[in-house]
């Protein structure tokens, strides 16, 4: 094989593996109950096992024997480990992984992190692959870090939430002391907290989320997973609608800059960010709902149910991203290599779509991490006024329900998805500009 | 750096070009309702949308408790009494006649033929089991306790008897119904009619559990069938084919929407996409005041202030009476809240027919000034500083400032307004943790029981620390006295120890309901107790 076709290979083997992650992690979510997607997540869950083995071998390759066989030992132990305690199918799986991650990132830590040699053009299979390990490697811990980190956000969330006075089932009108003890035994908040924790850890692992004390009936899994696809669908159009807006908007400003254009671009932009969305919203709705009647006031279901509600969430943040653009194009332009690229006679467009931009939207792709978190968050807002029936409304009603089991289970969702994202946002930053080195 | 001019007109044509097809893709069709026009009959059909408010908790008759639930319940259930919408009156439901005993305790109701939605007949056994359901507290039914007017059913409840037979429901045949109560209780058959009292199907809740009521898993009995429920977006009913009376539904389709946010659902009306909205947002009132299709009618419910009566400077009667005497009602209900309100210094609601309840004390700023004289505090001058407790709301914190700010005028006493969240709210209240809390309560049925009773020595509800045998003793000969005249007057002396003589709470003013409701549908009539019933709603033509 050829270096690049190993390099390929290796690629696809991580997507397989992300995949496989992301899939077992859904699962564990109770937000698939598929056959077929279970199985597609364990075959992709051991994928992403085999690779980490592999760069186990590699790494233990360049040192002594000793150390190859204590790493033989805690492979095979890990190995052993979920049969021995019983646990088959995606949890075993999960504890292998979970095992062998910590495995990997302490010999990563052993060997000396080489810069990857780009004067010299690639022509061994070892050097190919000692660039992708290092980038790899960055990935593996970022991910490694994942379950610890929601853990702790998961257990400050549940010891906070029974902090807070009042209780799911204080009301109006006070229910008779007989039903307050016989509603805290069925979902045992009559047992000590340590006791309260454990069940709820023990549940959430094997992916019961927990029944909602707010909607009588529902079990929290059910209701996120209804929720969910509405709150996505408006986030990421909204996003994808700020980048769109954004990115041209500033491009144009940059190459039209200190024109009426450019200042009109920018002063809409500062508009868009100091106009909170709980006024453009209901502004969007007066003029095109009401006023000119060419859109529904509110609801779902339809693709003109999207557009006010993703407009007014992408406002903010194309007009975050249009000045963003604007200073990464500017400082891009004057280059030399702009020049070269022109002076080589490529045509105006990609000098414009590949080189400028390429560097132009550095800022813009560092900003994605908390610009998705500022869509989501600020999704509830916008999902109030415009009825969107996604999962920000319980975000915050939960909490003043006290439903707490929804509220972790909003907060796991929401915890996990900016952790990812931010990690995604990192490894795109290094493909952009390779002057960034992973740390 | 000059740019290559050519590129940059076809640039700048083609964006145009791109924003001119955006534009024309976002013109989707707007739907804009004919005018109202002139009066029409009724027609077959129609589809009936309404903004219901928040999504519902649940529809399960036997727990539903708010507003937004009881109406959906109320399509899909029937039970063996009804209450005409009109004028509440009592009408035949499911039992097509009943007699009551001469000493007022038992009750035969004669049930129809009638069925299921799946086929099953309806019989008494249906009954007797949904009630003994919501008996048993494993079921988290919170009005438990309107059963508690049925023989041995509160003792059952408590777990004191465990035999079910020892509540005083009998099936005498699969058609035949007997209750038998405590003690006479001549507001039963509204009782009866309530949706604590309504029907559940055993087979569903035995075979589905606590998922009984989604759809697919539902059955139901009322004159609409559930065919979708979507969490947060709606609740979509049809006519149920096998109701007993479906010649009398008339609508194709109800869509219960839910949203939390009232100024969309109200735009959502002023464009057409429901035909009524069930709350408008208090900034709004004003405009829609004068408008034909908005209704405003008395609620029965109370909002009033509670006291903490342990401790001081509030366990003195004086000052509680200088309180009550210092706020000025009638101009919190015509500037502050300003829907149409109706001020009240008693506590119990007028509507309830026959029953003329205590007055209260008058505003009299001279006279509270003279009790707080008296109690120790002449112009306010060593009073303590008080706390106001209310949650979260716009509403709450308009009045709370004013009665604040007439306290400070008239008493020169200093109050200071603490608002908390809901939950925190009723925390505080539960542990007495408070000085004056806002409070609100809507009665269940149209009898002074329903708000008189709270406040008997450490009633559930109570949560002032106030304590009277001679209250007591009114209340509990109350409920035991059978001639009505003499019930009400035990009533109306006991209301008048608590609003005139006793005060531990300061009455403000009578709830009312406001909707807007598009003048197309008819059958929909605002009463006391904003009970709907959709069987009788229609679209004109």
């Amino acid at each position: 094989m050829t270096p690049e076709r190993k390099s390929g290979f290796a690629l696809w083997a991580l997507a397989w593996g992300a995949t496989g992650a992301a899939l077992a992690v859904a699962r564990l979510a109770g937000l698939l109950h598929d056959a077929a997607a279970a199985s597609a997540a364990h075959l992709a869950g051991a994928l992403a096992l085999l690779w980490l083995l592999y760069g186990v071998v590699l790494a233990c390759r360049e040192h002594g024997p000793r150390l190859k066989l204590i790493v033989f030992i805690l492979v095979a132990a890990a190995y052993a480990a979920a049969p021995l305690l019983g646990w088959g199918g995606l949890r075993g799986l999960g504890l292998k992984l979970a095992l062998i991650l910590p495995l990997a990132l302490a010999l990563e830590k052993r060997l000396p992190l080489k810069e990857p040699d780009r004067t010299e053009p690639v022509d061994t299979p070892i050097k190919a692959l000692k660039r992708i390990m290092t980038r790899n490697r960055f990935i593996i811990r970022r991910l490694a870090w994942t379950v610890p980190i929601l853990w702790v956000i998961a257990t400050l969330t549940f010891f906070f939430m029974r902090v807070a006075p009042g209780g799911p089932f204080d009301e109006e009108r006070n229910p008779p002391p007989e039903v307050r003890a016989a509603v805290e035994a069925k979902y045992n908040l009559d047992a000590p907290l340590y006791m309260q924790y454990w069940l709820w850890l023990n549940d959430t692992v094997r992916g019961d989320l927990g029944p909602s004390f707010f909607y009588q009936g529902r079990t929290v899994a059910e209701v996120l997973r209804q929720g969910l696809p509405a709150t996505l669908a408006l986030g990421l159009t909204s996003l994808g609608l700020a980048l769109v807006f954004g990115i041209t908007s500033g491009l144009v400003s940059a190459y039209r800059q200190n024109t009426w254009l450019d200042y009109s671009f920018m002063s809409v932009a500062v508009l868009g960010i100091s106009v909170p969305t709980f006024v453009i919203g209901p502004l969007l709705m007066l003029v095109f709902a009401i006023k000119l009647g060419w859109l529904p006031v509110s609801g779902w279901g339809e693709l003109r149910h999207l557009v006010l509600p993703a407009l007014a969430l992408a406002a903010p943040y194309s007009a975050y991203i249009a000045r963003l653009t604007r200073a990464g194009v500017l400082d891009v332009i004057r280059q030399d290599f702009i020049t070269t690229a022109r002076a080589k006679g490529l045509p105006e467009s990609r000098v414009v779509l590949v080189h400028t931009l390429k560097g132009g939207i550095l800022p813009v792709v560092s900003y994605l991490g908390p610009a998705v978190s500022g869509v989501l968050t600020g999704s509830l807002v916008i999902e109030r006024i415009f009825n969107v029936p996604g999962i920000g409304s319980y975000f915050v009603n939960s909490a003043l329900n006290r439903d707490y089991n929804m509220v972790l289970g909003t907060t796991l969702i929401y915890s996990s998805f900016l952790i990812v994202m931010n990690l995604i946002v990192d490894v795109a930053y290094t493909y952009l500009d390779p002057r960034v080195r992973f740390s | 750096m000059q740019m290559h001019p050519h590129a940059s007109k076809t640039r700048t044509r083609a964006r145009a070009a791109l924003i001119g097809l955006l534009a024309l893709g976002l013109i989707g069709c707007g739907g804009r309702d004919p005018d109202p026009g002139h009066e029409r009959g009724p027609k077959k059909g129609g589809v009936l949308t309404i903004s219901n408010g928040a999504e519902p908790r649940t529809v399960d008759p036997g727990k539903v408790t708010d507003s937004v639930g009881f109406i959906i319940a109320y399509s899909l259930f029937e039970g063996l009494l009804i209450e005409r919408p009109e004028d509440l009156s009592i009408q035949p439901g499911i039992a097509e006649s009943w007699e009551v005993s001469d000493d007022g305790l038992v009750y035969t109701f004669r049930l129809r033929q009638s069925a299921w939605s799946d086929g099953r007949p309806l019989t008494a056994e249906d009954f007797l089991w949904s009630w003994l359901r919501v008996l048993d507290p494993v079921n988290e039914c919170e009005y438990a306790y309107q059963l508690y007017y049925i023989k041995n059913a509160e003792p059952y409840y408590r777990r004191e008897i465990t035999d079910p037979d020892l509540v005083g429901i009998t099936v005498v045949d699969p058609h035949t119904l007997q209750v038998v109560l405590e003690r006479p209780t001549p507001f039963f058959p509204s009782l009866a009619a309530f949706t604590t009292y309504l029907p559940v199907p055993r087979h569903a809740v035995e075979a589905h559990g606590d998922r009984w009521t989604q759809p697919g898993n539902i059955v139901v009995n009322g004159p609409f069938a559930m065919t979708s429920w979507r969490i947060n977006m709606h609740v979509a009913v049809e006519p149920n084919p096998r109701y007993w009376d479906r010649d009398s539904v008339r609508l194709d389709k109800i869509v219960f929407l839910a949203s939390d946010d009232h100024v969309t659902s109200l735009k959502k009306y002023e464009e057409g996409e429901t035909d009524w909205v069930r709350t408008v947002p208090l900034a709004y009132v004003e405009q829609m005041m004068d408008r034909d299709d908005f209704h405003i009618s008395p609620f029965f419910s109370t909002y009033y202030y509670r006291f903490n009566v342990t401790r001081p400077p509030l366990d003195d009667v004086r000052v509680r009476k200088a309180l009550n005497k210092a706020v000025d009602k009638t101009r919190i209900v015509r500037h502050v809240t300003r829907a149409g309100e109706r001020a009240t210094s008693g506590f119990v609601p007028p509507g309830i027919p026959g029953y003329q309840g205590a007055d209260g004390l008058d505003h009299d700023p001279a006279g509270a000034r003279k009790l707080l004289a008296e109690a120790g505090y002449p112009e306010g001058r060593g009073f303590p500083p008080l706390e106001l407790k209310y949650n979260t709301s716009d509403a709450h914190k308009a009045i709370a400032e004013a009665i604040q700010e007439m306290w400070r005028n008239e008493l020169d006493i200093r109050v200071q307004l603490v608002n908390v969240e809901w939950k925190t709210l009723l925390a505080d209240r539960s542990a007495m943790n408070y000085q004056i809390m806002r409070s609100g309560w809507i009665g269940d049925y149209m009898d002074p029981n329903t708000f008189l009773d709270m406040f008997v020595t450490g009633g559930g509800n109570n949560h002032t620390g106030w304590t009277d045998p001679e209250y007591d003793a009114l209340i509990e000969q109350a409920a035991r006295t059978q001639d009505p005249e003499r019930r009400f007057e035990l009533f109306r002396r006991a209301e008048q120890i608590l609003v005139e003589e006793a005060v531990p709470i300061l009455p403000l003013y009578i709830y009312v309901n406001k909707n807007m409701l598009n003048p197309r549908v008819g059958g929909v009539g605002f009463n006391l107790k904003s009970h709907h019933l959709m069987k009788y709603a229609y679209i004109k033509d």
